[in-house]
């Protein structure tokens, strides 16, 4: 008997044993909706557990049979970066907790929420809107995209003052590691169950610890390479009694995130982003307008429970004060543009099959990084210079700027239509330039991610030593990140 | 000597002869610390050895020395307890203050980049300048801020509008078990110090930890501090003799100071939590009236308490709260105070201050900005502990701070401590939210055998309070010996376990020493 037979039997066998599918069209499905320009492999089977306790027996047995475990969360199994599909030349079975999908807690007192890994960001608002709460997160994601694996993967959320630091907002976690182990990390890892815990009060929203270890900080952005996630808490905000709209637009991308930078250091708005003049019409759905300014800077306002209207009125005023320093004028709505349309991106996911990342086409390219804020304009006049050499129009390039860390830095981000061929030399002429001018890729993904690591290269040697502490025998997601001289 | 010739020698050979010293006295100028630790002696482990590099190459060669003669070693900077001496006889102490500059703040990023031994307050005073701030643990301005984000736990009144400083580093430059000098986050390839996680997994994560290894996982050499808006007074001088008590300080007129009293825990606790809501608080912390009373005036208060009459009076202050209310612009800070009045009257609470134009707000207003008030907690009868420290969410912390009282009561009526009224709880809120942090603290004198055998008491049965009532993790208990440490592992997720394996992956031999590790 093989190992994988024996892995299927030993599965079976297990009291509440979770579903395993073995049909071809489950399994190719995988293959088909692979968006990633990636070539990937079908798993040998998917598996759907539906508690905890299924994810750490088959982790086990995984070890037990060295089987190798691919994980996804989110709804469907579309992937525009591959990450969540098993990559070429493996044989892996594929982990499904898209049927682990309980709101386990929500807590309108700490502003907490407790969610398995399969919740996705349109259930989690809809059960937390009778709270008067929401949960920040990204520019309007795949309403089937896992809350936890978006948070995992530091995809950035519009809010950048709430965001203090990294993982925020997700705080403590229950993983099984790739070696099978369980472990509950920051203030859920006791003493006592989390029943006892939330019983005593505890809002389970520290992040860090216990004591010496950060290991939920640890596999952020680690791709489903080290362990498993099963359930998590997360902050969420009040929504606040009223709300309302600023822009402020410009020509000069210098000083529209010079005042960017001072309005969110000085916690003024909500929500955050800045489009260019293509990345107004991709995400709302504009028609391009060429007397429209090049870039511009949206941002939220909303008043809480202590006097809303003077609060969102002294907002406003000092990010007027604000802008007049900086020669720019804050607007309440923009010609051909309504507010509701904007609120709607802002507070909502993107509709079923209207995703706005794929509104021309899913033939998109596709390439983001970090960086501070003053960047932003020459990597986007690299991004420029790099279409136009593919062959691309510069002006079908959407760059979406997403302020983070209360603005110390920003998630960067390309987007632009091209077919596979003209991707893959934008991807490497492109990731070479921003390589070469320090971009920052913490979440590495493509076929860039051997020359990140490479340039990296400080920070590589202890990859494998991070490796070996969760995952031993190299079963998690193999060959998806680098772990040079690892057992991957 | 603890370590042989020919490894004194290579070394000398690194650092220079002036720079390296196994005399004696000068060692056990390293193993007296007051602070933190789980019994009441004043003196810690003499190092074999104390070296004082002067850079990362310096460093990183003395390591790869002591890993070739297989030399414990620990890194210190300015120091604060116990935690940052020595913890065998053969383990060198590595002083880093001769690592002492403020390399660069970069005001268009909020970020500062700082060598180990930089001061809190040094840093302070560069950055105020651009109106920006750091956060400052009550460790104090004289204490490393380099120690304070990557190696160390500990609160802070600056807690609500900047966080916990754990989470305040960025980049760093960090010196492995293994002696290789690795550039943690985004500045592996030059990028600048912005990002602390990545690419991939977070590298900083395992080396930092939550309460960080007190400079016993490698040695951080540099590192980025996040910088925070900042629209107070750009520097003050004490235009009297010094004396914090009588400062005559221009306060500038968008500077208010409040005292802000609550008669119960659940009023108390109701009020941080729409203090949170509300973002106000530039710094804040329940400062109880015993607290104060033994730092500021201990004389006075042993004998205040003494008094029925006025030990009533006392204690009705009890639950007292500190604030510094900063206006971005007069609208904001009209607001801010509007809405703090409205939270005094809504959780039944008495409130009193305004701009800090008297003694009282001068004094307290400069003790929590520059947080160098709290240097007098050792101006009592010598030392203090403390106990708790489990961040949660705020009404768990309330509870700490409760359960604490309660077992302090006791102590007092037996006449075994000294007496604070019940209450020395040190309470904060993090990061604007319903986040946070507390320590009971206990104020001793550890040359009476009565008084230090009452803190091993009491930090013992706060913890066991923590493992009952399931409040929120281990806190201060990791500090507490090595029998508190255990009796929380395996009900902990097996932290320690995990802990000694990080260790034996990244360190195999152990050579940077931890305390219970």
């Amino acid at each position: 008997m093989s190992n994988v037979e024996a892995f299927f039997n030993s599965l079976q066998k297990m009291t509440n044993a979770p579903k395993l599918i073995t049909d071809e069209g489950a399994r190719a499905a995988y293959v088909s909706e692979n968006n990633s320009r990636l070539p990937v492999s079908k798993p040998l089977a998917v598996i759907y557990p539906t508690c905890a306790e299924q994810v750490q027996k088959l982790t086990e047995l995984a070890n037990e049979h060295r089987i190798s475990l691919v994980v996804r969360s989110s709804g469907g199994t579309e992937s525009t970066r591959g990450a969540s599909l098993p990559a070429e030349g493996t044989r892996c079975v594929a982990v499904n907790l898209s049927e682990m999908n309980r709101i386990m807690n929500i807590d309108p007192k700490n502003n907490m929420v407790l969610i398995e890994a399969g919740v996705t960001y349109g259930q989690l608002n809809e059960a937390l809107r009778p709270y008067g709460l929401y949960c920040e997160h990204p520019l309007a994601p795949r309403a089937e995209k896992s809350v936890i694996a978006s948070l995992l993967d530091r995809e950035p959320v519009m809010t950048a003052k709430h965001i203090w630091d990294i993982p925020d907002p997700l705080c403590c976690m229950e993983m099984v590691m790739g070696n099978g182990t369980v472990f509950r990390s920051g203030s859920a890892a006791g003493p006592g169950t989390l029943d006892e815990m939330l019983e005593s009060g505890c809002g389970i929203n520290q992040s860090q610890g216990p004591v010496w270890l950060d290991l939920g900080r640890v596999i952020t952005g680690s791709q489903g390479t080290l362990a498993i996630v099963t359930w998590a808490s997360v902050k969420v905000r009040p929504i606040g009694s009223m709300s309302t709209l600023t822009y402020v637009q410009s020509d000069d991308i210098n000083t529209l995130t010079a005042y960017v930078s001072m309005v969110v250091r000085q916690r003024l708005g909500e929500e955050a982003i800045i489009l260019n003049r293509r990345g107004m019409a991709q995400v709302f759905g504009l028609a391009c307008d060429a007397a429209m300014p090049k870039w511009t800077y949206i941002s939220s306002v909303r008043g809480f429970r202590l006097f809303p209207e003077r609060y969102m009125g002294n907002q406003l005023a000092d990010m007027e004060d604000i802008a007049k320093e900086y020669g720019l004028t804050v607007l309440r709505e923009l010609p051909g543009l309504s507010n509701e349309q904007v609120n709607t991106m802002l507070r909502d996911t993107s509709p079923k099959g209207g995703y706005w990342r794929q509104r021309y086409g899913k033939d998109v390219f596709e390439l983001f990084c970090i960086s501070t804020m003053d960047k932003l304009s020459s990597f986007s006049a690299y991004a420029e210079t790099v279409a136009t050499r593919c062959g691309l129009n510069p002006d079908d390039l959407c760059v979406y700027a997403q302020p983070t860390q209360m603005a110390r830095c920003c998630h960067i981000e390309f987007l632009i239509n091209a077919d596979v061929k003209t991707a893959d030399a934008m991807e490497a002429l492109l990731g070479t330039v921003l390589l070469e001018n320090h971009a920052f890729f913490s979440r590495p993904y493509g076929k860039l991610k051997k020359a990140i690591y490479e340039t990296y290269a400080d920070q590589q040697s202890f990859m494998p030593l991070i490796k070996l502490f969760f995952d031993e025998n190299g079963l998690m997601n193999p060959r998806q990140l680098v772990y040079e001289g690892g057992n991957q | 000597m603890f370590i042989s010739e020919e490894a004194y020698k290579e070394i000398e050979t690194i650092v220079g002869a002036e720079y390296i010293t196994a005399d004696e006295q000068i060692c056990d100028s390293y193993a007296q610390h007051l602070f933190h630790r789980p019994d009441p002696q004043l003196w810690v482990q003499r190092p074999a050895a104390v070296v004082l590099p002067a850079t990362t190459e310096e460093v990183s060669a003395f390591v790869k020395v002591c890993n070739k003669y297989k030399i414990k070693y620990k890194a210190t900077s300015t120091g604060y307890g116990a935690h940052n001496g020595a913890t065998a006889p053969d383990c060198v102490l590595v002083d880093l203050r001769r690592m002492n500059r403020v390399i660069e703040v970069d005001e268009k990023n909020m970020i500062a980049i700082v060598e180990p031994y930089a001061s809190s307050g040094e840093i302070q005073r560069k950055v105020w300048d651009k109106g920006l701030n750091l956060c400052i643990t009550t460790a104090g301005p004289q204490s490393s801020t380099l120690a304070s984000i990557t190696s160390h736990q500990g609160g802070s009144c600056a807690g609500a509008s900047m966080g916990y400083n754990g989470r305040n580093l960025l980049a760093c430059e960090w010196v492995a078990p293994s002696g290789e000098i690795v550039h943690v986050g985004s500045n592996d390839n030059g990028g600048g110090w912005f990002s602390a996680d990545g690419p991939g997994p977070s590298l900083k994560a395992m080396i930092r930890g939550y309460f960080g290894f007190d400079g016993a996982m490698g040695i951080f050499t540099k590192a980025a501090v996040k910088l925070y808006h900042w629209a107070g007074m750009r520097d003050y001088e004490i235009s009297n003799d010094g004396n914090l008590y009588e400062a005559d300080v221009a306060v500038p007129e968008n500077m208010h100071f409040y005292t802000l009293i609550h008669e119960t825990w659940e009023d108390l606790g109701e009020a941080y939590y729409q203090l949170g809501e509300a973002e106000i608080c530039t710094y804040m912390n329940k400062f109880s009236i015993g607290v104060t009373g033994w730092g500021y005036m201990p004389a006075f208060f042993e004998k205040a308490v003494k008094l029925p009459h006025l030990r009533e009076a006392l204690k009705m202050g009890r639950h007292r709260t500190v604030i510094v209310v900063v206006g971005n612009s007069e609208r904001d800070l009209a607001y801010k105070v509007d809405c703090l009045k409205q939270i005094a009257e809504d959780t039944n609470a008495i409130l009193f201050g305004g701009h800090a134009d008297t003694a009282y707000a001068k004094a307290h207003l400069c003790s929590l900005v520059k947080a160098d008030g709290y240097a007098s907690l050792f101006n009592g009868p010598g030392t203090f502990h403390v106990a708790m420290g489990a961040d949660e969410a705020l009404s768990v912390t309330i509870k700490q701070a409760q359960y604490a009282q309660e077992i302090k009561e006791r102590m007092i009526a037996e006449g075994v401590t000294a007496d604070d009224l019940g209450d020395g709880a040190w309470v904060g809120i993090y990061d604007q939210s319903t986040r946070g942090h507390n320590e009971a603290t206990m104020i001793f004198d550890p040359r009476d055998p009565v008084a230090g055998g009452s803190m091993g008491r009491y930090s013992a049965e706060c913890a066991e309070v923590l493992y009952t009532k399931h409040l929120g993790g281990i806190g201060f208990a990791a500090f507490g010996g090595p029998e508190q440490v255990m009796m929380f592992d395996e009900a902990a997720s097996n932290y320690y376990k995990h802990t000694v394996r990080i260790k034996e992956i990244f360190d195999p031999d152990n050579l940077a020493n931890m305390t219970f590790v």
